[in-house]
C-alpha cells in the first residue's frame, strides 16, 4: 500500500486482514505478520487523515 | 428645493439648501407616481417569477429583458383571477402601480393576469437544457466520482457572502484540516458569468485543488439564471477536476447543478464534499480495536489449539506406552503363571511318578514280602511236612518196631 493508495482500499484491507485472522486458518507466524500489516496501514491512515492545515486562502 | 424636515446644522455643513429626508423623497416619488396617469396602462407584458405565497397574498415579479417589477395579488382576487401566473408563464398583468413609501419600493397591485404561454426565459431554459443534453453533459456517465478525502477545495463564490461563510464551516466542521481556496466571483450580475467561469478555470488548472465548488445562496429565480448559462455549464463538465455545485435554496435546481459532478442543496451543505473527520477517526480506531482482538483471539485459538494437541500427544504416547506395559505386564504375568503351573505340573508329575514309583516299589515289596512269606510259608510248611514225614516215618517206624516185636512176641 502507498501513501497514495485510496483511504478506503486501506480499510478495505485491514478489514480483509481481521477477517483472515478471524477465521482461524493462520499460523501464529502468518497471523504476527498480518498483525504487522494492519498496524503500518492504520498507521499510514492515520497520516493520510491529517491532510492539511485547514488553511483558508483567498485568490 | 428648500426643506423644513432637515436642521440648519445638516444644511449648513452641507452647503446646499436642498437637502432632504428620505421620507420627504418617497413623499415626493409617491406624488409624482399618482400625479402622472400616463404610468397607468392597461396591460403590463413579461415573465412570471419567482412566484409565492405570503400572508394569503400571491407575489410574483414580472420580468423582461432582465427588468422586473415587484406584482402583488391580495388574497381577495386571487380566485378570480384569469390565470394564476406561475415560473414557466408568459403573461400580461392588469393592475394598478403603487408605490410602498416606508420601504420606496414600486408594486403591481395586480386585479387580474392573463396567460400569454410558456414565458421568454422556459424557452431559453429549455433551449440550453436541449444543447447540453444533446452533448450528454447532462448523462450521469460523464461524471467523475468526488474524492473520498480531497485535501484542499477549491471554492468559487463570492467573496463577502453569507454564502461563503456557510460553505467554510460547513466544510471545517466536518473535517477542520481542509484547506480551502476561495475565488471570489460575483453570483449575480453582468460580470458573474464571466468571474464563474474564471474561477472554475483557474482552480481547474490548480494541481493542488482536489474538487472545485461553485456555491451561493438562495435568491429570486431570475439571479440565478447565470448558472443556467451554456458557458458556465460546459466548463463545468469539462474540468478534470471533480466539481460540485449548491445553488440557492433546496428546491433551486439549476442546469448547473446537472452538469457537475455532485450536486449539494444550500451552501450549508457543502461540508458533503468531505467526509466526517469524527467517523474516520472513529473508524480508524476501531479498526484498530478489532485488529487487535482478531491478532489475540488468533494467537490464543492457534495456542489452545496447540496447547490441545500436545496434551493429545502426551495422551496418546503415555497412554501407548502404559498400554505396552500392561501388556507386557500381562504377558509376564501370563508367562509367569503359565511357569508356575508348568513347573507346578512338573512337581505334580514328578510327585505322581514318584508316588506311582513308590506304590510301585510297594507293591514289590508286598510281592516281595508275599514272597518271601509263600516261601517262608513253603519253608515251613516243608519244615512241617519234613518234620511230619520225619514223624510219621518215626511213627512207621516205631509201628514196624511195634509190629516187629508184636510179631515177635504174638507169633511164636
Amino acid at each position: 500500500m502507498s501513501e497514495n493508495t485510496p483511504v478506503s482500499d486501506k480499510v478495505e484491507r485491514v478489514e480483509t486482514i481481521i477477517e483472515q485472522l478471524e477465521d482461524g486458518e493462520v499460523s501464529l507466524e502468518e497471523a504476527q505478520e498480518l498483525r504487522e500489516e494492519g498496524q503500518e496501514i492504520l498507521a499510514d491512515l492515520e497520516e493520510t487523515l491529517a491532510v492539511g492545515d485547514g488553511e483558508i486562502l483567498e485568490q | 428645493m428648500a426643506n423644513a424636515d432637515v436642521t440648519t446644522d445638516a444644511v449648513a455643513e452641507l452647503d446646499s439648501d436642498d437637502v432632504v429626508t428620505v421620507a420627504t423623497l418617497n413623499d415626493e416619488i409617491s406624488e409624482v407616481i399618482e400625479d402622472h396617469p400616463e404610468l397607468e396602462h392597461d396591460y403590463v407584458v413579461g415573465d412570471a417569477s419567482d412566484c409565492r405565497e405570503s400572508n394569503g397574498h400571491l407575489h410574483f415579479d414580472l420580468v423582461f429583458d432582465s427588468r422586473s417589477i415587484h406584482c402583488v395579488v391580495f388574497g381577495v382576487r386571487h380566485k378570480s383571477l384569469n390565470a394564476v401566473p406561475d415560473d414557466e408563464m408568459h403573461v400580461a398583468v392588469r393592475g394598478e402601480l403603487s408605490y410602498y413609501e416606508p420601504q420606496g419600493s414600486c408594486s403591481l397591485i395586480v386585479e387580474d393576469v392573463v396567460n400569454m404561454g410558456e414565458s421568454e426565459y422556459s424557452k431559453i431554459y429549455a433551449e440550453n437544457k436541449e444543447k447540453l443534453a444533446a452533448d450528454g453533459l447532462l448523462d450521469d456517465e460523464q461524471k467523475q466520482s468526488l474524492p473520498e478525502l480531497p485535501a484542499t477545495v477549491g471554492l468559487v463564490t463570492s467573496a463577502d457572502s453569507d454564502a461563503r461563510i456557510d460553505a467554510v464551516t460547513a466544510i471545517h466542521d466536518r473535517y477542520p484540516e481542509v484547506d480551502i481556496k476561495i475565488h471570489d466571483a460575483n453570483v449575480q450580475g453582468p460580470t458573474a458569468l464571466q468571474e464563474l467561469i474564471s474561477g472554475v478555470a483557474a482552480f481547474d488548472e490548480d494541481t493542488t485543488i482536489d474538487v472545485i465548488i461553485i456555491t451561493r445562496g438562495g435568491g429570486a429565480d431570475k439571479t440565478l439564471r447565470t448558472f443556467n448559462e451554456t458557458p458556465l455549464c460546459r466548463v463545468l463538465a469539462n474540468t478534470d477536476t471533480p466539481t460540485a455545485v449548491g445553488i440557492g435554496h433546496e428546491d433551486d435546481r439549476t442546469l448547473a447543478d446537472g452538469v457537475a459532478d455532485f450536486r449539494f442543496m444550500t451552501p450549508t451543505h457543502a461540508g458533503e464534499v468531505v467526509p466526517k473527520r469524527a467517523d474516520l477517526e472513529r473508524e480508524r480506531t476501531q479498526l484498530a480495536e478489532r485488529l487487535d482482538t482478531a491478532y489475540q483471539s488468533a494467537v490464543e485459538a492457534k495456542l489452545t489449539a496447540s496447547e490441545t494437541a500436545l496434551d493429545n500427544a502426551y495422551e496418546s504416547v503415555v497412554g501407548s506406552r502404559l498400554q505396552e506395559l500392561e501388556s507386557s505386564l500381562v504377558h509376564a504375568a501370563d508367562r509367569h503363571t503359565e511357569a508356575e503351573i508348568l513347573e507346578l505340573r512338573n512337581q505334580l508329575e514328578t510327585a505322581y511318578q514318584t508316588l506311582e514309583q513308590e506304590k510301585e516299589h510297594e507293591e514289590q515289596l508286598e510281592e516281595t514280602v508275599e514272597e518271601v512269606r509263600d516261601e517262608a510259608k513253603s519253608e515251613a510248611e516243608a519244615k512241617v511236612a519234613r518234620q511230619q514225614r520225619r514223624y510219621k516215618i518215626a511213627i512207621a517206624v516205631l509201628v514196624l518196631i511195634v509190629l516187629g516185636l508184636a510179631a515177635l512176641y504174638v507169633i511164636p
